[in-house]
């Protein structure tokens, strides 16, 4: 019944022929196409994704096609198999293990109005080929730690290029999930826990999240569904008016017990526009669901309580509200919108819930008027706004702001960096985490900063020409700095040596997968014996140009020849080394130094790590919480059992892939030990569909 | 110590016998009792901008929350979420409107972080996730707007409806 996408495209193409030959041969044979064309409209079309354009995060590294978003642009090749496939779509983070980190909380706790509608963490956009005039559903093949999805937004695509997003659904909306042998199940309540819905199944034993999930926002169940494979339907039918081709699905991860995983997206409608007089249907149905003011307000007594209210009691009931419920109250009468859209009640604002709404008219007509208090502004997710909007809006909030979220925002150019530096020259917080838009010289203008406290330039362009002069000029202040996948940094060992030399206050360090990190690179920024030719031959392989600007920055920064030591680092916290190499022994001086304050520390597919330095982390790191150790195949179990116990605190362990520790083993840890152990496995196949993988 | 007692005195007369330690909830009643050395043995309190109902049941609530551990110093861990109001206080709550206001006139004067805290966040509960003209009806708000008023409003609020 379905047509593939390929056979879409075979069908096309005999069209074309016929039609072309239809011109050549001026044969009077139209009935034939028409007959054809009759066939192909009313043909249900599935749609694989041709192309990702834009997402938040992703596991996978740029240049590689594991755990990459573009890895749903293809049919199912997972499915029905349930289990960790890197061909298959993972985000950055999952579960509450980052958000529960000191070092996130700070980026947040100034945000202080609670959102309570907005609980998603990680979003992609797909794009589809073809236009679909009359959207069906649309299935996501889930086949890793299911249950995720939070909103699902299609895309109308203006005269001019852009985009307008129309959320279709919200979890825990009405959906469906197949599981295999096509079996389709209404799930109604989206929080109903998989007990209800499979009352003989057999759960794993496996240690679940629970406890660490309990301080978590969320409006998913934990964990949110079955480990098994299943595919999410999410009817589309009558639900817009207008054809698509662009999907944005938002996720929420934060209740799963390991990396969520999803192997493609299907998108099922007609791909012609037909006569179907469903649209015109819609158009009346949206319609009626925008109710009417009621146009004779009744008589009211004038003297509501409210009013009388004292104003700094006002000020706390505003002070619970989210953004919207707030502009609602402002919105009933003239007092309120005076008392109640007070600067002070805008000294955080957090516009990452509402970014699909944030427009250069809401800026220049809205919070231009009331931002001159904002100390914490975040306008993370957001689209397109003018340069013309943001230079209003920052200069209003000028030297006040302290803190500016700008993650993912893809229009920002270099000119948008320099309005931040010249107006706020107060920010402490700053995030640039995916500005992908932005190009390395772009950067520059943020050396000038002074009071830098949190960097997160996550997955960008930024290189040495300015991070050296920040990290000299911020040496004081700064705590906490994001440089993961950052893959262009040029002198990555140059600003990993400045970072260890010189901050003395850092505590949060992640510089998960960035490029240009050697053995030799490693040794040289804790003390370690290092090879100084090499270093030299480092530098030689720069450009000439770039080898006399990096000479100049070093002399500028004074920058270090070698360190002894880095046991100055006394607040060092957290530290992501996830897919660097550092060598062996790197690890084992590194916690002699620093291990006494670790509570965090990621070794991901670090190859090289040994059982010495394992030993070294279970005799200095007393207070560690997290420690990662996928992907080493030299770790002994006796070594991780020294761990297991002398950090008393841990809880989490991810021993994926660690060859020479047995699932046995694991099986009786989780029993002996109140860890929760991570540990993923292949894409397998189950006979029972209603039976959990382990 | 048990039985340490004072009198406070509504505004419409009555006067009710509280432990010391309860009251002290109530900061205004703290300074008077610290600061302006007022015994407490035979003076009575007079609370002029309470009356007898409210301050029996600001009493009621004072009572329950007398050994609640004081509130934490950060604001970090101050909880903003609205749904985790206990459901001693939710049921204690469950009054007419007029009465909660007057709690939290009371709360406010009497200076008990903890009770304006709740009734503040009632209040709040009831105005979240309505429109502006449930609001009003919730409330008895009248609209003071004109239309153009309300049409300039609708557009300046455009960017925080649901999309």
């Amino acid at each position: 019944m379905m047509l593939t996408c390929t056979a879409l495209y075979l069908i096309r193409n005999q069209l074309i022929n016929v039609l072309r030959l239809n011109q050549e041969t001026n044969a009077n044979n139209d009935h034939v196409v028409s007959k054809i064309l009759s066939k192909t409209i009313h043909r249900i079309v599935e749609q694989i994704p041709i192309a990702i354009r834009d997402f938040s995060s992703q596991y996978g590294s740029n240049r590689s096609d594991s755990y990459v978003v573009t890895n749903i642009c293809s049919h199912a090749e997972i499915y029905p198999l349930y289990g960790d496939s890197s061909h298959a779509l993972a985000f950055r983070t999952y579960g509450p293990w980052w958000i529960t980190m000191p070092s996130y909380k700070e980026t947040i706790k100034s945000f202080s109005r609670w959102e309570y509608n907005f609980t998603s963490r990680d979003f992609i956009e797909i794009e589809y080929h073809d236009l679909v005039y009359e959207c069906l559903h649309l299935c996501i093949y889930e086949t890793y730690n299911p249950g995720t999805l939070d909103v699902v937004y299609v895309g109308q695509e203006e005269d001019d290029g852009n985009l307008t997003w129309h959320r279709v659904w919200t979890f825990p909306e009405p959906f469906s999930i197949i599981l295999y042998g096509d079996e389709e199940m209404l799930i109604e309540d989206g929080r109903q826990i998989f007990d209800d819905l499979f009352p003989n199944h057999v759960p794993p034993n496996n240690s679940t999240n629970v406890k660490h999930i309990s301080g978590v926002y969320t409006h998913h169940t934990c964990p949110p569904a079955s480990r098994i494979p299943r595919i999410v339907k999410i009817s589309l039918k009558n639900k817009f008016s207008f054809p698509t081709r662009f999907i944005r699905l938002q996720f929420d991860h934060s209740t799963v017990n390991y990396y969520s995983e999803i192997d493609t997206v299907i998108l099922y409608g007609r791909t012609s526009p037909s006569d179907s007089s469903s649209l015109s249907n819609i158009e009346s149905t949206s319609l009626s669901s925008l109710i009417p003011l009621d146009e004779h307000t009744n008589e009211m007594n004038t003297s509501s309580d409210l009013l009388k209210l004292p104003f700094d009691v006002l000020f706390i009931i505003c002070y619970y509200l989210d953004m919207r419920s707030l502009i609602y109250l402002s919105s009933t009468c003239r007092v309120l919108r005076t008392r109640c859209l007070h600067p002070l009640q805008f000294q955080s604002v957090n516009l990452q819930p509402y970014w699909n709404g944030i427009t250069n008219y809401s800026i220049e007509n809205f919070f231009r008027q009331y931002c001159s208090q904002t100390r914490h502004l975040s306008l993370a997710w957001t689209k397109s706004i003018q340069c013309s909007s943001f230079n209003q809006l920052l200069n209003i909030c000028s030297a006040n702001l302290v803190q500016l979220n700008l993650a993912c925002c893809q229009y920002l150019t270099g000119q948008y960096i320099k309005i931040i530096v010249n107006y706020c020259t107060h920010i402490e917080i700053l995030n640039l985490e995916n500005c992908i838009s932005l190009n390395h010289l772009d950067f520059i203008p943020l050396k000038y900063l002074q009071h830098l406290r949190i960097l997160n330039v996550y997955r960008t362009n930024i290189d040495y020409r300015t991070l050296l002069p920040l990290i000299e000029n911020n040496k004081k202040s700064l705590e906490n700095i994001n440089l993961g996948s950052c893959q262009k940094l040029s002198d990555t060992a140059g600003i990993v040596k400045l970072l260890f030399a010189r901050c003395l206050n850092l505590r949060t360090i992640d510089l998960w997968r960035i490029q240009g990190l050697s053995q030799n690179s490693f040794c040289s920024v804790i003390g370690l014996q290092f090879d100084l030719s090499e270093e030299k031959r480092r530098i030689l392989n720069f450009s000439k140009d770039e080898q006399e600007e990096l000479a100049l920055l070093y002399s500028s920064v004074n920058m270090p020849k070698d360190i002894s030591s880095i046991t100055h680092m006394k607040y060092l916290s957290e530290v992501d080394l996830g897919w660097t190499d550092p060598p062996a022994g790197f690890i084992k001086s590194f916690v002699q130094q620093v291990g006494q304050s670790l509570i965090k520390l990621f070794l991901t597919a670090c190859r090289c790590v040994n059982n010495e330095d394992i030993d070294a982390i279970s005799e200095h790191c007393a207070r560690l919480r997290q420690l990662d150790l996928l992907g080493s195949s030299i770790i002994t179990e006796t070594s991780v059992e020294n761990v297991l116990k002398s950090c008393k605190d841990l809880e989490f362990l991810d021993l994926s892939f660690c060859d020479k520790i047995s699932n046995d083993m694991v099986s009786l840890w989780t029993c002996q030990y109140k860890i929760c152990f991570k540990r993923s496995y292949s894409p397998t196949v189950s006979d029972d569909p209603y039976t959990e993988f382990p | 110590m048990a039985g340490n007692k004072i009198k406070l005195q509504s505004n419409d007369g009555d006067t009710f016998d509280v432990d010391v330690e309860i009251a002290k909830q109530s900061a205004t009643i703290k300074t008077m009792l610290e600061d302006l050395g007022m015994s407490e043995e035979d003076d009575v309190i007079p609370l002029p901008n309470v009356n007898s109902a409210i301050l029996k049941k600001v009493i009621q609530w004072a009572t329950h929350h007398k050994d609640d551990p004081p509130p934490p110093e950060d604001d970090e861990n101050r909880e903003k979420n609205l749904s985790d109001i206990s459901s001693w206080d939710q049921d204690f709550l469950k009054v007419d409107q007029g009465t909660l206001f007057e709690l939290i006139l009371a709360a406010n004067y009497l200076d008990i972080k903890g009770l304006l805290d709740v009734t503040c966040k009632t209040v709040a509960n009831m105005i979240k996730g309505r429109t502006p003209e449930e609001i009003r009806r919730q409330f008895n708000i009248k609209n003071d707007f004109t239309p153009q008023e309300e049409e300039q409003i609708k557009k300046e609020n455009e960017w925080c409806e649901e999309k």
